[in-house]
Parts: structure tokens; sequence; C-alpha cells
């Protein structure tokens, strides 16, 4: 069963850190540098409040977390989305001054975890200084400082580690994409979060996160991804980063290569699937093997060459901007053919990553409370994964890939009822997810708005997937009801379609 | 086919003699009727195919019946290798063989070799039809050759469902002996056969008794010497339970009461004339109530099946009763039996070895509930989650484009598979374009290719690739290295070379 309460899942998880370089140049160089790095680094506190997805019109208790963040040249101060999300009051506090100034977000990238935030008062900048990136991934075993605030400590912390890798992996913030990241063994702590890890005086990456569960291993994000997300707001919107679309495999098998007619030398990576909608729509088809990305070679387990290492050829589309486009060189049918994709933001039907900053989309009618299905709705279940509805596992896991009628824009699943004479008979919905109300298709939570309009003979009919008995409301009763059910519920609004 | 009226007589007259010359009743009574079963059982492993899991040997009891035969529970004696039987509670054996096993009512029949094991033994009667009178007295020999009893005390009658098809009536009973739960024989106040309790004593101190009415639904059954089983007779329903709204929209009274179709397996009896969205409000004579049960007059509620498979058998007419659009009308359709084909995914496939083949390393079978099942006791939640919701919702049934799910298991590692090695359960849709219509169909498909690679496609947009001729330059040495000891066990039944059209 679901769990009584919303587990929290997301913040425990990701430990703030913050690395502090020291390089080996002269100590005095050294100390300004370190001195400078610790002028520029700053503690943020957020007060946080979060959707309740039990009761989509309430909101939960507030929280306060802190974290660290970094002085940027113009003022701005960069930090990681988690510090900053579901803000309600966010204020910046700096080493040896205890006053906490008020702070506003200017842009947040929930997908690369960082956010930029801008200090109304101007006394705030007096006496710190500020930092500037490094175009450069930092070399492999080299030595990096995190700077930070960890475990909500008032004194800057200051720690020493080296780059252990440098990898493709998944930002836990929001669960949704993998971009590059940089492994150090600094101490990584709650608090970290935010804060510059700086070599020779310049900023190499944002602390992000910490591994639970092993010793020693923290995450960065390199300054590449920072810069693209500073580039990406430098107009005024943040864009995101653009999605290609495509579902892919390795071509590790020499036969599969013979097969698609491969030459002994080419590489690639084989196209299982197109997301409809997306860039890669339209240009890219599956059985498609994608040989070079703007003119990079890919590896058939869809490596490339980077620095000094292999990372995943993804790298090449997470370099983009949303309006860029990317030069794909394919194989198809044993032909060789370029094909120049537009490049921008997709979004699934069944989100499979968490939301932020957003109310959760609901609609009540009959006291039935009707929500979304996504990744934070399955949260509702302890370990979700294995215990949550099975019907809802299933679309969850393979919409995309089963493409599971394909017409919905969104699968529509009764969360609650709320006992009325109106629902008396209704039972074991709970979880279901809605295929029609009054015959018409229910795509979107809008539908279920449009079709109670048209009751069938004074009837309200819901039909589920996979469940045999309709769902039948008086609708005259309902809409009579509909007020008492809110009032005695304590509810404010019967909806929420943002 | 020998006439209705004529069996039912005949049997009958069977349960009545049976009755008159019963034994005095007493613990020596008992004694005659029940015996030990020696079952040595071996079952398939299923994630291995080719191999067995360690051989078991349990005791269980066995109740006489008429006809010089044994009646047990029939899940205890899957995959079995030998059956010995002993009586008296002495050590000596003997040979016994399975006449008859139904999974779809947990019964069994064994037939004793030596004719002479009946000598001293005398054939239960059975309790009829209704609640058992009391006192309830479970009898089984201990070890050390003594018949103990153990009291039982009645508390319900239902049906009992066995993995999606198969249907018993079952006794409900407390009982003082913590042990039981390996088809002991259960008699009534008069020393006949009340049931055979099917389950082990739950933490309630309860037991589950298969009950005499569907053991008498066997015997009488096999009187034409042909074993038919319960017929298949298989809704998803939903109760109206007294859902005014809902029974006003299907323009039925509030005073109607019965279950709402919601849909019917092609292969059910009734699937040609019964219809999604009617109203099943009587069945056979008996009035359907609101949640889905019917009265008998033997025991009260029970769920509205028992009209069907308690008192019916293949080819007898059923009628019933539907509101269709608010307008009642009477149906009347003939029963089928339960066949194996019925199902997508088998619901049982003890005894049999599992079919398989290994190719390129890629391990292919098809989809069992014994393949779910063998993921252990969370299987639900350890599954591939398409299989579970392919096993969930029926959502196919088995036809002449699809008898079976084919999927593919898990891949050899290997240096012709490699770039494959991480596939596993996955549903294969096609090979070389051609949708697989079952195990065999899929080996056919790769064996008679013309082509130098063959190509399969696997649910979720997979696929793999191998040259023929790399397979079977390695396939030998690759299933020696992995000790599987043979290529293939393709399953007896499924897709004939001699259906394909010559072309």
């Amino acid at each position: 069963m679901k769990a009584a309460g919303r587990i929290v899942l997301l913040l425990p998880v990701i430990i703030i850190f913050a690395v502090a370089c020291v390089s080996t140049d002269a100590s005095r160089q050294l100390n300004r540098r370190t001195i400078a790095s610790r002028t520029a680094t700053v503690k943020i506190v957020n007060v946080s409040q979060s959707p309740n997805l039990y009761r989509p019109w309430e909101m939960e208790d507030f929280e306060t977390f802190s974290g660290s963040g970094a002085v940027l040249k113009d003022g701005t101060i960069i930090t990681n989305a988690h510090v900053v999300s579901n803000s309600r009051y966010l204020t910046v506090l700096k080493e040896n001054d205890p006053k906490p100034y008020e702070a506003e977000i200017l842009y947040v990238g929930h997908e690369c975890d960082l956010a930029l935030l801008m200090v109304k008062d101007p006394a705030f900048y007096i006496g710190t200084t500020w930092l500037e990136f490094e175009e450069k991934v930092p070399d492999l075993n080299s030595v990096v400082t995190t700077f930070g605030y960890p475990l909500g400590g008032e004194r800057i912390s200051i720690t020493k580690g080296v780059v252990s890798r440098i990898e493709i992996e998944t930002y836990i913030h929001q669960w949704k994409s993998a971009f590059i990241q940089v492994q150090t063994d600094a101490a990584i702590n709650p608090g970290n979060s935010g804060g510059p890890v700086v070599q020779n005086g310049r900023i190499v990456g944002i602390a992000v996160q910490g591994l639970s569960g092993a010793e020693n291993i923290g995450y960065m994000i390199p300054s590449q991804i920072v810069n693209h997300f500073l580039d990406d707001v430098s107009d005024g919107t943040f864009d995101g980063f653009p999605d290609l679309g495509v579902a892919w495999a390795n071509l590790e098998n020499p036969d599969y290569r013979g097969y698609l007619g491969m030459t002994r030398g080419q590489t690639g990576v084989l196209v299982k699937n197109i997301l409809p909608g997306s860039s890669a729509d339209g240009y890219i088809r599956p059985g498609d093997a994608i040989l070079e990305v703007e003119g990079t070679p890919i590896g058939n387990d869809g490596s490339i060459m980077f620095e000094n290492g292999r990372i995943m050829f993804t790298y090449l589309i997470d370099d983009k901007q949303v309006g860029d486009s990317v030069v794909i060189t394919l194989l198809r049918k044993g032909g060789k053919k370029s094909v120049q994709v537009p490049l921008f933001t997709f979004s699934l039907r069944i989100p499979n990553y968490y939301e932020f900053e957003k109310k959760p989309r609901y609609l009540i009618y009959g006291g039935i409370v009707f929500q979304r299905l996504s990744l934070e709705y399955l949260n509702m279940w302890d370990e979700w994964w294995d215990k949550a509805d099975p019907l809802l596992l299933y679309y969850f896991n393979d919409n995309v890939s089963d493409n599971i009628f394909p017409e919905r824009e969104e699968f529509v699943v009764i969360n609650k009822i709320l006992p009325g004479s109106v629902n008396l008979y209704m039972a074991n919905e709970v979880d279901g997810v809605v295929d029609t109300v009054n015959g018409i298709p229910i795509h979107r939570l809008e539908d279920v708005l449009k079709a109670v309009e048209h009751p069938v003979e004074g009837y309200t009919v819901i039909t589920l997937d996979n469940s045999p008995r309709p769902i039948v409301l008086d609708a005259e009763e309902a809409e009579r009801t509909h007020a008492d059910i809110l009032k005695q519920y304590g509810i404010a609004s019967d909806r929420e379609l943002n | 086919m020998i006439p209705e009226k004529v069996r039912e007589t005949f049997f009958v007259m069977l349960i009545m003699f049976c009755t008159v010359i019963g034994p005095v009743w007493g613990e020596t009574g008992y004694a005659d009727h029940v015996v030990q079963v020696h079952v040595t059982r071996q079952s398939w492993d299923q994630r291995a195919p080719w191999q067995k899991f360690s051989p078991k040997t349990d005791v269980i009891s066995g109740t006489v019946v008429p006809g010089n035969r044994i009646l047990t529970e029939a899940y205890p004696l899957a995959d079995h290798l030998l059956i010995q039987v002993s009586k008296g509670g002495e050590i000596q054996k003997t040979m016994a063989r399975v006449f008859l096993k139904d999974y779809n009512t947990n019964l069994a029949l064994l037939e004793v070799e030596d004719p002479g094991f009946f000598q001293d033994l005398d054939p239960v009667a059975f309790s009829l039809s209704g609640i058992p009178q009391k006192p309830l007295t479970s009898a089984v020999w201990e070890n050390g050759g003594e018949l103990r009893t153990y009291n039982a005390e009645y508390l319900r009658t239902y049906v009992k469902s066995y993995r999606n098809n198969g249907l018993t009536l079952c006794h409900r009973m407390t009982t003082d002996h913590s042990g039981s739960g390996r088809s002991e024989p259960v008699f009534d106040g008069e020393g006949n056969l009340a049931g055979i309790i099917s389950n082990p004593v739950q933490s309630d101190g309860s037991v589950e008794i298969i009950a005499a009415d569907s053991i008498i639904r066997l015997l009488r059954d096999l009187e034409d010497g042909l074993y038919q089983g319960i017929p298949f007779f298989w809704l998803e329903y939903a109760p109206l339970k007294g859902d005014v709204h809902l029974k006003r929209f299907l323009g039925l009274k509030e005073s109607d009461e019965g279950i709402y179709i919601s849909r019917i397996p092609p292969y059910s009896s009734g699937s040609d004339v019964l219809r999604q969205g009617d109203v099943l409000l009587k069945i056979d004579g008996y009035d359907i109530d609101d949640l889905g049960t019917i009265t008998f007059p033997e025991y009260g509620k029970l769920h509205y099946s028992a009209a069907v498979f308690l008192r019916h058998q293949e080819g007898d007419t059923v009628k019933c009763l539907v509101a269709r659009n608010g307008v009642k009308q009477e149906i009347r359709f003939s029963l089928k039996a339960i066949q194996r084909e019925m199902f997508l995914i088998p619901p049982n496939s003890s005894d049999v070895q599992p079919g398989y083949f290994v190719w390129g390393g890629l391990l292919f079978q098809e989809l069992t509930r014994d393949y779910l099942t063998s993921y252990g006791r969370s299987w639900r939640q350890d599954v591939d989650i398409r299989f579970l919701h392919l096993y969930d919702t029926m959502e196919a049934y088995p036809d002449d484009e699809r008898r079976s799910i084919v999927i593919l298991c898990k891949v050899f590692p290997d240096p012709v598979n490699v770039g494959y090695h991480t596939l596993r359960n996955l549903v294969l849709l096609t090979v070389d374009g051609i949708p697989v219509k079952d195990l065999r169909h899929a080996k056919y498909l790769i064996d008679s290719s013309g082509e130098p690679y063959t190509v399969f496609k696997f649910a979720g947009h997979t696929s793999a690739v191998l040259r023929r001729q790399r397979v079977n330059e390695v396939n030998e040495a690759l299933l020696n290295r992995y000790s599987i000891q043979a290529a293939e066990y393709l399953p007896l039944e499924g897709w004939e070379v001699k259906n394909e059209d010559p072309d």
C-alpha cells in the first residue's frame, strides 16, 4: 500500500560537497587564492515547501535546508538547484558576517542541478570576491579543493582531494538526465552542495552529491555543464538541455554489424526506437546505425574519446543548446547518410523524474480525486519499484517502448475517493487508470472536466483500464453535492490544472 | 455416452451400496480406509530446463475408494517419479501408479499393481452433500505404525479456485492436529468420508478440506471410463454489490441482483452467447445475488460457479437468465471441458519437461506460470514487469497466430553472442520478420531460414542478429562448456510443419 507520509527520498541521498584546491604554486600565491575562494564562498539557507501528493490541494510543512554557493563576477551566485528548490524564503550568509541577506532565484535548471541567485542588498557584496571558471576538465589525480559549509556549520570548511574519475552519470536531483560528472575522493557532506571546487584559483566544478554506501566518493558538476547552463540563461530564459529522443543499443556484436552492412572499420550504435515528437523524429529511424555525431566516431559501445578516456556519446548532444542542430552520420539500409537534426527538449507522458516548483495536477469530481501518473505519484509507495500497483509500474516502465495508448498525453489515475453519498458504491478503484468518462476517451485531466458535462441518461460512467466494473455516478447528485464534499473535507479548490 | 439419467441412478446406487456394506465404525474402521502414500518427486528446473532439482520423498495419506483405487491430492504428486503405498502402518510398501491426476480439482487416484493389496481394506462411503455431521475425525498413520485420530470442527463451505482455472468445493475446519495438511481423510459422525485435507494448518488453527461433493463429482465423471474434468466456464465479472446507480444505468430494477460480465474468454463455455455488458441474473435455476453467490440448499451461499462445476460436466446444457440492454432473456449454452491450449500462459506445467532450445547461447522457453513462480516467494516483485502484466491481465488468449509466449530467458556468454550478454526475460516477437506462434515454430523458423543472418525482434524494441554459420560452428562447444545436456527439448504439442503453406 501507499505509505502514510511522503517519503523525502531525495534530499537525504544528496550529500552536499565542496572541495578546496591546493596547488603546488608558491605558498603566498596559494594563500591569496585560498582567501579569494573563501570570500567567494557563501552559505545558503533555504526554507522549502513541497506539495503533498496524497492531498494535492495541500502543501507539506516547510523544512529548512542549507547549502553552499559561489559568487561570480557579475555578482550572481551559482549553487545547486536542490539547494534552492521549492523555495519559500531564501537567504545567503557570508563568513564573518552574522547578517542573513535575502536572495532571489534568477534561474534554476533542475536537470543539471544548477541555480543562479542574486542578493538584493548591495551591502552583501562588500568584502566578497568572485571566482571564474576553468574551461578544461581537471586531470585525473590532480588535486582539487572544495569550499563550503557542510552540515550547516557557521564557519567555512575547506577539504582537499583528487579527481578520481570522469564519467557520465545520472544527476540524482531530478533523476532525469545523465551528464558528465567528475568524481573526487574529497569528503562530501550535506551542506557542501553548491560550493565551488577549485583548482589553481579557478572553479573546476560545483560540488553536488555524495554517494552513500561507498567511501570517499563525491561528485562535482564540471565547468562544461555549468557553462552550458550559464550560456543557456544568458538570453534571459532557461531552455534546458536538448533531448535527441533516441533509444539505442550497443553494436558490439560483429554479426549484427555485418547484417547492417557495416564495413570492418565502421563502428556505431543501433537505433532501437525514436520517441514520437522528439528531435530525432523524422530524421532518424529505428534500425539505423549512428556512426558519427558532429564528425566524432561513436564506438560500438556508444563511447567517444574525451580528454584521455572514453565517455558516452550523449555528451556531444548535451554540449548543444536548444535551437542548435547536430549533424549525425547514419548507416541506413547499408548506405551512409548525414542528417542535420534541430534540437529541442522533450517531455514524457509519464514523467520518470522529479518535478519542482509545480503544484501537482489534480481534479475532483463526485468526491473522486483524479491525478496524473508520474514518478512522484509512484513515490507515494514505500519501495515503489517493488510495491506499487503492477499495472501502474508496467505503464511507467514500458509506456514508451510498448507505445501504450499512444493517444494519451498523460495517464489519469484515481488517487483517492472522498466518501460521500454520490460515490457510496465505489470500492477498489483507487489507483485505477481512467480509460473513458461517459464514453469519451480520457487523454488528459482536462478531458475528465469536459466529459462530465455530457452525462449518459443522467449518469456519469467511468471505465478504468483492466477493471471490470464501470463506475456509475448520478450526475445531478455529483453536481449538487460537489461544494459540500469540498467543504466537508476542507478542500479550497477542486482542481489544479497548471 | 451414457444418458445422464441412467448415469445418475447408477451412481446413487453405487454410493448407497458402499454405505450399506460399510464396516462397523471405530478406529479399526478408519484403519481399513487409510493408507500411506510414499511419493518421490523431482521437479524440472524451470530456469535451466535440461536439468532437475534434487528428488524429494514425502509421505502423505491416501483413502481407499470404490474400484480398488486410492484417493489423494494431485499437487503433492506433481512431478512424481515413484509412488508406493503401505497399509496398516506397516513398513512394507507396494508399488502404485497414478490413474488420474487432476490439478484443476487437486484430486488424484492411484492404482496398485498387486490386487491383493486391497484384500483387507475397505472403500469409504461418502458423506451426503451438505454440512458434514459431527463429530468430525481425521485419521493418519503415524511413524511407528499407529493410527492416530484427531478432532475437527466444521466452520464453513466455499468454492476454491486454483491458478485461474481449477475449482473445488472446500470446507474449512479447525483441527487439534497441528501437523495436518497431507491429504488426510476427514470422516463424519457416521464414518463416511467428508473430504480430504488439502493444505497445511493455518495460523488460526484451521485447515482446508476438499469436500466429498468434489470427490463424488470426480468419480462420477469417471463412470463412463473417460474423465473429462470440470467444465470450463470462466467469466471476468464484477458483482453489482447493491450499486443502485449502476443498476439503473443498466436498465435494471433495484431489486434485480446479479453480476456484470466484463469479459469472457473466447475458450470459455458460453462465450458464443454471453456478451460483455450482460448482467447474469440466474444460472442453472439458481438466483445469483449482488455478491455473485447462489444459495445451495445444502450449504447456503456459494460462488455461482458451483452451480456449473459441481453439478455438470462437458456436453451438458446450462440455462442462464441475463439482462442485456435492460431486457431479460434466457440463454443456453453447452459446457466445454478445460483444455491446456486455453491458456496463453499455462497455469500448471507439472509432470512435463519445460520446452526450450539454446541457439547461439540464447535460451528460449515458453512463458508459464511455473517459470514466473520459479523466482520464489516474492516472484510477483521479482519477475519482469511486462511478464507480470501479461499474466495478470490475460489480455490475450491463444489462437492460430499465437499459441504461447516465447521468451528469451537469458544468454550464455560466448564470443558468438557478444553484445547480447545482458539480454534477459524478453518476449520474442519475430524471427526474420515472421511472427512467432510458439516455441516449436520459433525453432522451425530458425532452422528453415535460408538467410545468412537470423534476426530476432523482441518486445520493447530490442533485437539481436546472429550469423547462422557461426552459430552452427560453436553451438556444440557452447553447450558443452555450460553443461547443457541437450540443445533443445521441444514440447510434444504445438505448431507443426504440415500446418505451413507449401510456399
